[in-house]
């Protein structure tokens, strides 16, 4: 396994809600990144953010990995969930608070 | 690299034949889309794997290199 690829396994693997975005929480590049963060706000749940522009390595494995060529993405327990439409579509239905809830992931 | 949005309409259609395809222009920038499919190629498909399979059809076409491709996907 690549050390890449081995780093972004051991970030999947040590944070419980794993988002790669453009930008940071605090200033997101992308409309998209942002919706993921305001969703994340809403649901006041701890995740850990990869600014995927300082880290272009990362963004073209996992571009492969996951067949996902844009930012954001997210995982949640090791699963890859997609981007910001299915998370979005998932919290307006409120699958998302379930799958949380689920997975033991509770509000912070 | 910019893509009319008849042309993206075009590739989808070709990649998912009897499919119904809308495509909304968010940006007007040729850069920026948000594509409706609904397309019996997606039975028993979980959201992620739709995406993945439009992301794959895209990935084989030079052109439709889009810098934020939104998706609504359906199976039927």
């Amino acid at each position: 396994m690549t050390d890449t690829r081995s780093e972004i396994q051991n970030l999947i693997s040590s944070n419980d809600i794993l988002i790669y975005m453009r930008g940071t929480p605090a200033a997101p590049r992308c409309g998209f990144s942002a919706t993921v963060v305001e969703i994340m706000k809403r649901l006041n749940v701890p995740y850990h953010a990869v600014n995927a522009d300082e880290r272009q390595d990362h963004w073209a494995e996992l571009a492969e990995m996951n067949e996902w060529p844009t930012m954001p993405q997210i995982y949640i327990k090791g699963e890859f969930m997609g981007g910001c439409d299915i998370l979005k579509e998932m919290f307006l239905s409120g699958e998302l608070q379930q799958v949380l809830a689920d997975k033991g992931i509770a509000a912070a | 690299m910019p893509l009319p949005p008849d042309q993206l309409r075009d590739i989808l259609a070709d990649k998912f034949p009897g499919a119904t395809i809308q495509i909304d222009d968010l940006a007007g920038d040729n850069d920026h889309y948000r594509a409706h499919i609904t397309a019996s190629q997606f039975a028993g498909l979980s959201r992620v794997q739709m995406h993945q399979m439009v992301n794959r059809a895209l990935a084989d076409t030079p052109a439709a290199s889009i810098h934020a491709l939104s998706l609504v996907t359906k199976s039927g």
